[in-house]
């Protein structure tokens, strides 16, 4: 690498756990910010007892998500319950330019540690709390997993099938889409501060992200009283949408967008050109009035032919259609391979895995490995002695009374 | 008075379609940057719409598209508020250099073409580098700028069963074709696109140096389930849908309440958990079952576990069972729909929605901003751009055309406020 990473130079200050706070700062360390992540002595970052971890055997240091979201950081220990801890906390942010936590809105202020008290130590801080439903407001105490933000977010109520109950979207991609939006927020807020030379306070409720979400279209109920609807291939059979059956799995197809433009490519995907002249099939309203012949010829075609078969002749036909991947297909995929989109990182203790890679690849100062995962205080005297100043023997010290 | 928004000094221009781009636009824009979005006069972003599109009308004011429906869409407004609004024909040699122009006094270059099409139209990466060497340029598609696939159409529900996302939603049968259709990749892209754009922006106001970024809204939402990849890469394991289960959470599912199709979500993370919920369910016989008490028992009669359950979700509304529950510091959320969530006490104290007049789709109630910057505040947004509402403005303002030269250009069929095609898209 040439040049310098793109975010090289800007120091985060990094209090948060789980995922949603981590994934913000592992986007700011990845592409080059220097990231000091704060854990509790002794247990560390919660998450380290969430898998996958290698045979299922657990372990603090080899917790899959936490090696994957925890790249590029350094790692001290530090008890904010301590008087010592907090001073020595507000030295840390005195050296700064980001703090990001993600506790529950009680907490920093409880600690002596929100945002009006921090902008007098440090009046160039830009920090930003990620919680569920933001720092005010009646739901503000409320417990929140990633399924209860999806369904009072509405969107988890127009996803499933119609006729049984709605259905989550995979996995956590919340908790990380929040932690995304609070990054790019954080770093417009840095940029703010070159010009005016002010911090700022950034409150990002995760539930906000989903309800500002495009794709979740609640505006349909203020401009015609539209509650939302359960869609699928059943009750949307006019342009085929969504996931098909195939000879080996399942592709999905993109059905709105360009609509009647797209359905003469349909027909020459599967070999039947002519029918744009049936009248059968030729306009929108024959095509509803013979659903079921319509819907014969699609399936049996996607039912003779494998994923890839579809995919590339689809794309022959510029057809908007691809194969529903696992996580192996994924990895072995000729595509991402050629891209380098999977990188292999080593770390002490879980040893050589390969990660997701960038998100996205700038042709200069872009994304890079600089050390793996930190283990639990793995920096502290680095940070506390080179950084802060204090001695060996101040660590010895400030470890027998549990500050770190 | 507001303070000025931290993008106020950026000029963006965004020549791109439905989400992935202009959600990008949009962020920006709330953040204060100048997007001007160019659109073609023979050629209106697809979410403009057609008039009456076959899955019925809805996203119209009282599902009625009207005289000119692409600018009362609720798709396109949601996702354009706050910009700038011109039509240019970038095939005619004319209009291209008109918006080389723009490019030059530009900061961010910002598009969604499918690989090849950019150079097509002769605004590359290097093409326009040549007019503004310092130009940050975005190129989002599904698959990005390079390899095998790289030149495939793709779109928000094909991306996510490229990216893995697709295979990891269904009801824990392995069944995909009965789940909905989602384009959660396309915020997925529009958000990674933002956050690119800053990094570059933070990178050249430090060295001055512009860059070109590849965005694959693929790789960006593999990156949104590192999990199951890191099971894979460790394990071999090949993760599927839990449905709305999780891996060490018991119970959790969405159970039904009284009424027709109405839902709670509930998830119980500890023993200690389970207890206040028994209690809260005034302790029934079967709560106190052996087989419940700790996790690894529920997790094995998950299924009888669910039914109880929802027995008695089914007697409460969901609003009930989520206060109730709440109170005893259990996750649980109602499922709430679009009419829901419009009523709601908690969105509506946090004053997350915004009323906003647009011209011709009349006054409505948005999703407002996604942060809180409290420092900086919140300045009302511009509503999204009619059809080539600020040709006029930014040629002559921004760029610097003579109002001769603007008439010509219209004249020309080069730039227009009104779409040249007759016909839209979308049948």
């Amino acid at each position: 690498m040439v040049d310098e990473q793109a975010l090289a130079g800007l120091k985060v200050l990094d209090v948060t756990h789980y995922i949603a706070g981590p994934f913000c700062t592992k986007l700011l360390a990845d592409y080059g910010a220097d990231v000091i992540k704060v854990e509790k002595p002794g247990k560390g970052d919660g998450v380290r007892r969430m898998g996958p971890f290698p045979g299922d055997i657990p372990d603090p240091e080899k917790s899959g998500l936490f090696l994957y979201l925890n790249t590029n950081k350094r790692g001290i220990t530090l008890n904010l319950k301590t008087k010592t801890g907090v001073e020595l906390f507000k030295n840390l942010v005195k050296e700064s330019d980001i703090l990001v936590e993600n506790f529950s809105p009680r907490v920093m202020p409880s600690l002596g540690l929100d945002y009006q008290t921090l902008k007098k130590v440090n009046p160039r801080l830009v920090m930003t709390s990620i919680s569920s439903f933001g720092q005010t407001g009646p739901y503000r105490d409320c417990r929140a997993a990633e399924i209860t933000l999806f369904a009072l977010s509405g969107r988890m109520y127009k996803t499933g099938d119609p006729d049984r109950e709605p259905l989550k979207y995979a996995l956590n991609v919340y908790q990380y889409y929040g932690g995304e939006v609070a990054s790019l927020a954080t770093l417009a807020a840095v940029m703010g501060r070159e010009t005016t030379g002010d911090g700022e306070y950034i409150d990002l409720s995760i539930l906000e992200t989903i309800l500002g979400d495009v794709e979740n279209q609640i505006t349909w109920w203020d401009f015609s009283k539209e509650k939302g609807v359960r869609l699928n291939a059943k009750n949307l059979p006019l342009y085929p949408w969504g996931a098909f059956p195939t000879k080996d799995g399942f592709v999905s197809i993109q059905g709105v967008g360009r609509g009647e433009a797209w359905i003469p490519r349909l027909f020459t995907m599967i070999g039947k050109p002519e029918l744009m002249e049936d009248p059968r099939f030729s306009t929108p309203q024959s095509r509803m009035d013979n659903i079921d012949e319509f819907n014969a010829l699609l399936y049996s075609w996607l039912a003779d032919h494998t994923k890839q078969e579809i995919f590339d002749e689809a794309d022959r036909v510029r057809y908007p259609v691809a194969p529903v991947y696992s996580t192996e297909e994924l990895v072995k995929n000729p595509h991402y391979q050629e891209r380098d989109y999977f990188v292999e990182i080593d770390h002490p203790r879980a040893g050589k895995l390969t990660y997701p890679g960038a998100p996205f690849k700038m042709s200069r100062a872009g994304w890079a490995i600089r050390r793996p995962a930190p283990r639990l205080g793995e920096h502290n005297r680095e940070v506390y002695c080179e950084l802060l100043g204090y001695s060996k023997d101040d660590l010895v010290t400030l470890r027998s009374l549990d500050v770190i | 008075m507001h303070k000025k928004l931290p993008l106020s000094n950026v000029r963006v221009v965004e020549v791109a379609d439905a989400w992935v781009g202009p959600v990008a636009g949009l962020l920006l824009a709330d953040l204060g940057a100048e997007v001007i979005k160019v659109e073609s006069p023979t050629r209106m972003d697809l979410c403009r719409g057609a008039g009456t599109p076959a899955w019925g009308t809805s996203e119209y004011p009282d599902g009625i598209p009207g005289e000119r429906p692409w600018n009362r869409n609720s798709q396109f407004i949601t996702a354009n508020w706050g910009k700038y609004g011109v039509a240019i024909d970038l095939r005619i040699p004319k209009g291209l250099q008109v918006f080389k122009r723009l490019i030059k006094i530009s900061d961010v270059f910002l598009s969604n073409f499918v690989t090849g099409v950019a150079e097509k139209l002769g605004i590359s990466y290097e093409a326009l580098a040549e007019v503004n060497s310092q130009i940050i340029y975005l190129s989002a598609c599904t698959f990005g700028a390079i390899g095998p696939y790289a030149k495939r159409v793709g779109m928000g529900n094909t991306a996510d069963a490229a990216a893995g996302l697709l295979g990891l939603r269904d009801y824990g049968d392995g069944d995909s074709t009965c789940v909905s259709y989602s384009t959660h990749t396309d915020e997925i892209g529009a958000a990674t696109n933002a956050f690119a754009i800053l990094a570059a922006l933070y990178y050249r106001q430090k060295t001055g140096k512009g860059m070109y970024i590849d965005v694959s809204t693929v790789e960006a939402s593999i990156s949104h389930i590192g999990e199951a990849v890191m099971d894979y890469t460790m394990n071999h394991r090949i993760q599927r849908s839990l449905g709305n289960r999780a891996v060490s959470i018991c119970p959790q599912g969405c159970y039904p309440c009284q009424g027709e199709d109405e839902w709670v979500t509930i998830s119980i993370s500890s023993d200690e958990e389970w207890q206040r919920f028994a209690k809260v369910m005034s302790s029934p016989t079967w709560a106190r079952d052996e087989r419940f008490v700790d996790v690894l028992g529920r997790l094995k009669n998950q299924d009888e576990l669910d039914k109880l359950i929802g027995e008695w979700t089914t007697r409460h509304t969901k609003y009930d069972v989520m206060g109730l529950l709440q109170q005893e510091g259990i996750a649980a959320g109602a499922v709430l729909t679009n009419a829901d969530v419009y009523s709601d006490l908690h969105i509506k104290e946090r004053g997350f929605l915004e009323t906003m007049d647009q011209p011709d789709a009349g006054r409505h109630t948005y999703p407002g901003r996604v942060w809180r910057l409290k420092e900086v505040g919140a300045p009302k947004r511009k509503p999204a751009p009619r059809f080539g509402e600020h040709n006029n403005y930014v040629l002559s303002q921004i760029i610097g055309l003579t109002s001769e030269e603007i008439l010509e250009l219209e004249r020309e069929g080069i730039i227009s406020s009104t779409p040249l095609l007759p016909s839209l898209h979308i049948e």
